[in-house]
């Protein structure tokens, strides 16, 4: 009998090691390129930066062509994973790895700026946002300020919130107030100068969307399927939701592409594969019915021309007319790999980085693929 | 495979958690304590069959030493007769492993399930929504708070708490299970079980998420409770020196002493 004891222990060592393999993996996301007229920063699956030169990529040049670098230099040094979309701002790259470091980097050259990268505490997720000559980066549920130019701290203490922070901030327009949602369905305005609390609001579900302010109004989607529309002077005074001039628009699915703003109009996407636009003043819907398709939503969509510029999480691209959402143009098929990381513009190429590491440039006119790469620093 | 796994037992159990995370104030480690006591009142006839097993196993100890003196030299005959001697008494040995192998695959798909319910990367959460069933409230819900008391759910207790909880009360579990035989052999097998378990456990529940050392922990306790019912306190209870070996030219009055009644 006690044999057999053994012969569980056996099973359940093997079943244990075969079946749970260790710890969880921490090496899965995905970052969106951020282009400038010039080039494309995207993460590599080596966990560096690469800065990609639009025409050394057209003419399919040999990385690194001219103008290209990688940070870090060295074919072996690397920053660990980077799940953080990097962020452009004054000729200045700021990137944040997952275990918690953010470098500034200059855009042309690849230099670091700071001394030596600035060090939090706890996994970095989301895009570093810069404004008012500070970086604000999200690790954990912590908020932290580091001056843009030297990388000091720039607040005495961090904030801490409800729970974790997975999108990018945003600043209102004198870059006074910063703006945050949590996956604890908690939603945060802080000051930018000090980190102290300004007001919050409680979502009905996770909060993975970057907020777009809009004529003093605040906007994002939630994973309760709302679109909120928060009036900062009614939230800030406590009034109870929704005061005057506040809205919510129900899309029935968790709401993690969007939302962008187009004049007075908000355009996001479900994960049910459903396209919406919904006016920004009264929180009704613009387009006679959602555009759908069998996918899902996750990349966060473009603006270019009058159109709206997105892709489905199977890897196909759609053009819908931002007036009445009828679709001008469709990849023919998929680009191969899932496409889950936002879309980047830059003047008329729109640029998108698949699961499986390949850059893709299309023409936002008409959708013509005008160059892949598969993003390699190797 | 992996399908099949996925569509009979983890997107049950995955979806099965979340709907309890709901039914217990949205706190996710109620959630897991609730599910644990289901899962065990579920297994409930299977435990008490075992333990009956597991006790009836411990008096056949003397037959059992007979019959493998005297068929020492002809395997097939000892096993003839151990069988027979089993089928007797009405027992099957297997009726001790069913209840632990049962469980096995709940563990498992716990295991998965906990982690996948508390993503720690984006890409993780949006692999969730594949596993979720169709239900705008059940939607809602996702994420999970992760925590409970001081614990992550889905992270190692780093406090090293629950480790050691798990480990004591599988070593009570043990114990309460472990009987004199009065085989030199067969104590120093039993003696061997009655750390190795508790340790391998220990050693899981320093590196697997803390949510599945709470399963293992109430599983635990459960499981004292029920043990106590139906068997006493059983080697708990004994007191170190009772076992004793007596050799084979001792008096027939003394054999039998150290043996649990």
């Amino acid at each position: 009998m006690r044999l057999s004891y053994l012969l569980i222990a056996i099973i359940v060592l093997t079943g244990f090691s075969a079946c749970f393999g260790g710890t969880p993996a921490r090496g899965r996301g995905w970052s969106a390129p951020a282009a400038t007229e010039q080039q494309v920063y995207v993460n590599t699956p080596e966990g560096k930066l690469a800065a990609l030169n639009l025409s050394a990529r057209s003419r399919g040049l040999i990385f690194p062509g001219e103008g290209e670098w990688s940070f870090p230099p060295g074919q072996k040094a690397k920053l660990g994973s980077l799940f953080a979309t990097p962020s452009v701002s004054n000729g200045v790259v700021y990137i944040a790895s997952l275990e918690g470091r953010v470098y500034a980097l200059d855009a042309a050259m690849g230099t670091e700026k700071w001394k030596e990268p600035h060090k939090v505490v706890g996994d970095i997720q989301a895009s570093p946002l810069v404004a008012k000559g500070k970086v604000f980066v999200a690790a954990n549920n912590k908020v932290f300020a580091i001056e843009a130019l030297d990388g000091r701290t720039g607040w005495t203490q961090p904030f801490v919130a409800s729970g974790r922070i997975w999108a990018k901030p945003a600043a209102d327009e004198v870059e006074t107030t910063l703006f945050f949602g949590t996956l604890d369905k908690d939603f945060y305005a802080l000051d930018t100068a000090t980190g102290s609390l300004k007001w919050t609001f409680k979502a009905g579900g996770a909060i993975l969307t970057t907020p777009v302010l809009h004529k003093g109004k605040i906007y994002f989607g939630a994973f309760d399927g709302n679109l909120y529309a928060l009036d900062p002077a009614s939230r800030q005074s406590g009034l109870a939701f929704p005061a005057q001039g506040e809205w919510v628009f129900n899309a029935t699915d968790w709401i993690w592409s969007g939302p962008v703003r187009e004049k007075d109009t908000l355009y996001f996407a479900t994960m049910r594969g459903k396209v919406f636009a919904v006016d920004a003043g009264s929180g009704r819907p613009v387009w006679p019915g959602p555009f759908e398709v069998s996918s899902k939503f996750r990349s966060k969509p473009v603006v270019y021309k009058d159109n709206l510029i997105i892709a489905s999480e199977e890897g196909r691209i759609y053009s819908l007319n931002l007036a009445d959402g009828q679709m001008k143009w469709a990849s023919p098929s998929s680009l191969g790999a899932a496409i889950l990381a936002d879309l980047a513009i830059s003047a008329d190429t729109v640029y998108i980085y698949t699961q499986g590491h390949t850059l893709y440039a299309l023409d936002a006119d008409t959708g013509m693929q005008r160059w892949g790469y598969s993003v390699s620093t190797k | 495979m992996t399908e099949l796994w996925e569509l009979i037992i983890l997107r049950p159990m995955l979806n099965g958690l979340i709907v309890l995370y709901n039914f217990s104030f949205q706190d996710f480690g109620i959630a897991i304590i609730v599910f644990t006591i289901l899962t065990r009142v579920l297994i409930l006839p299977l435990t008490i069959k075992q333990l009956k097993a597991t006790k009836a196993m411990s008096s056949l100890q003397p037959k059992l030493q007979e019959i493998q003196k005297k068929y020492a030299k002809d395997k097939a005959k000892l096993s003839q007769e151990t069988m027979a001697l089993y089928k007797e008494a009405g027992i099957s040995p297997m009726g001790c492993l069913v209840p632990t192998l049962v469980q096995m695959p709940i563990w498992i798909a716990l295991y998965q399930a906990i982690l996948k319910v508390n993503p720690g990367t984006p890409q993780d959460l949006f692999d969730l929504s594949r596993l979720l069933y169709p239900g705008e409230w059940l939607h809602n819900l996702v994420p999970l708070k992760e925590h409970f008391l001081w614990l992550n759910l889905g992270q190692p207790d780093t406090l090293m708490i629950l480790p050691v909880l798990v480990g004591g009360s599988m070593w009570v579990q043990q114990k309460m299970v472990t009987t004199g035989t009065g085989d030199p052999k067969q104590e120093s097998m039993n003696r061997m079980m009655l750390w190795m378990w508790p340790m391998m456990f220990f050693l899981f529940s320093l590196q697997f998420a803390s949510g599945l050392a709470l399963y293992w922990i109430v599983s635990n306790f459960i499981g004292i409770i029920i043990q106590y019912f139906v068997t006493g306190w059983g080697g708990l209870k004994r007191q170190p020196g009772a076992v004793v070996v007596i050799p084979p030219e001792a008096p027939k009055a003394l054999k039998g002493a150290g043996t649990k009644k």
